[in-house]
Order: structure tokens, then sequence, then C-alpha cells
């Protein structure tokens, strides 16, 4: 399977992982975070997981939010 | 009713034209058992027949796994779901934000308007086009 279909996979994963935590958080906790706070959730979490991952990093989070997908030479 | 309106919404009416029944999956129109082979053989639907792979990959956080297989399945505990298995009265099934729909997994990870907008800002992002994968 292509490197590119894995890599947003995960990143629908984290989408999806995201998506039920806040609507629990709105359920139970009476918080409710941005659109842009979920966004930024998902990419931190997803670069987290990639590093973790033993995938090879060379560039910071930064450029990992600017343009993931350049970042590890593909897309 | 809104349901059916929205589906008749983009539907124009052609008056040389008289009604008639089509078969998608054949250029021709007609049925044939050739069409149902070769969809049935290629598989009919890629995305769900390639998800297993996609869920449980090594790249993916196995509580992410879980979390998607269940949504896959329509096992998350959402409103909807504890109503049918009887842990909630029907009466509080709907979603946490007011909007009046009741609340299933499809309301929540596609209809609903914040939670919607954020596979588009998720996929604007990383740089990518397409479709829901929902």
């Amino acid at each position: 399977m292509q490197l590119k279909t894995v890599l947003l996979c995960n990143f629908y994963g984290w989408l999806v992982w995201v998506l039920w935590t806040e609507r629990n958080n709105r359920q139970f906790n009476n918080t409710k975070n941005t659109i842009h706070q979920l966004v930024e959730k998902v990419q931190i979490h997803s670069f987290w997981w990639m590093k973790a991952a033993n995938i090879v990093h060379k560039f910071g989070v930064d450029n990992w939010f600017a343009c993931p997908l350049p970042c590890l030479g593909i897309g | 009713m809104g349901e059916c309106r929205a589906l008749l919404a983009n539907v124009t009416l052609q008056v040389s034209l008289s009604d008639g029944c089509r078969w998608r999956l054949d250029n021709s129109g007609n049925y044939s058992v050739r069409s149902v082979y070769h969809m049935l053989t290629t598989g009919g639907n890629p995305i769900v027949d390639e998800a297993p792979t996609l869920v449980w990959h090594k790249h993916v956080s196995l509580k992410v796994s879980i979390l998607a297989w269940r949504l896959l399945r329509n096992r998350l505990p959402t409103k909807s779901n504890l109503a049918v298995r009887g842990i909630m009265v029907q009466d509080e099934h709907l979603c946490v934000s007011g909007c009046g729909g009741v609340e299933t997994a499809q309301h929540l990870f596609v209809s609903f308007p914040i939670f919607r907008d954020l596979w588009q800002h998720v996929r604007a992002r990383i740089g990518v086009s397409g479709v829901d994968p929902l």
C-alpha cells in the first residue's frame, strides 16, 4: 500500500478520534474547542505519533504543520 | 419530506423525453449479468473493501484503530445507538449541539456543521483534494 494512502488514513484516523473526544467533552465536561483548535489537535497528535512510529524525521513540528506530505518526500 | 425534496432538487424534466428505467452498471442502460459480475469481481465499494487494511495498519495508533473500527461498524455509543440498546430514553437522543438532529454516527461525523468543516480544514492543511472518506 502507498505511504501516502497510509498517511492520509493516519490523519483521518486522528481526525475521527479528535471529533469523538470533542463530542465527549461537549457532552460531559461542558467545554468547547474552536474548529482551529481541533485542526491543531489533529496535527499535533499525528505528529507525535509519526515521531514515535520510527519514521525518519528531518524536519521540525512547524514544517510538519505547514506541509506534512512534502516533508516525507511525497505529494 | 425534506429528504425527498433534496433528492429532486437538481432534476430537470424534459418535455421531449419520455421516462424510462436505466441500469447504471452497464453503459447501454440495460441489465446484464456481465455488468454485475464485473462489479462483484472488481469490488463494488473500494472504500469499504480497503477499510480493514487501512484501519488496522501498523502506522495507525491502536486507540485510533479501535475507534475507527467501531465507527465503521456503527458500534460507537452514540445516543442513537444507546437508545436502540435501551440504555437511553428515546427522547434524549438529540445531538449535544442543540441543533435538533438525532445523534447518530452519520450525524456526528458527517452532517454536523463544525465537525463537517473539520474534514475540509484538515484536507486543506495537508494539501490534498478529494471527497470525504465517509
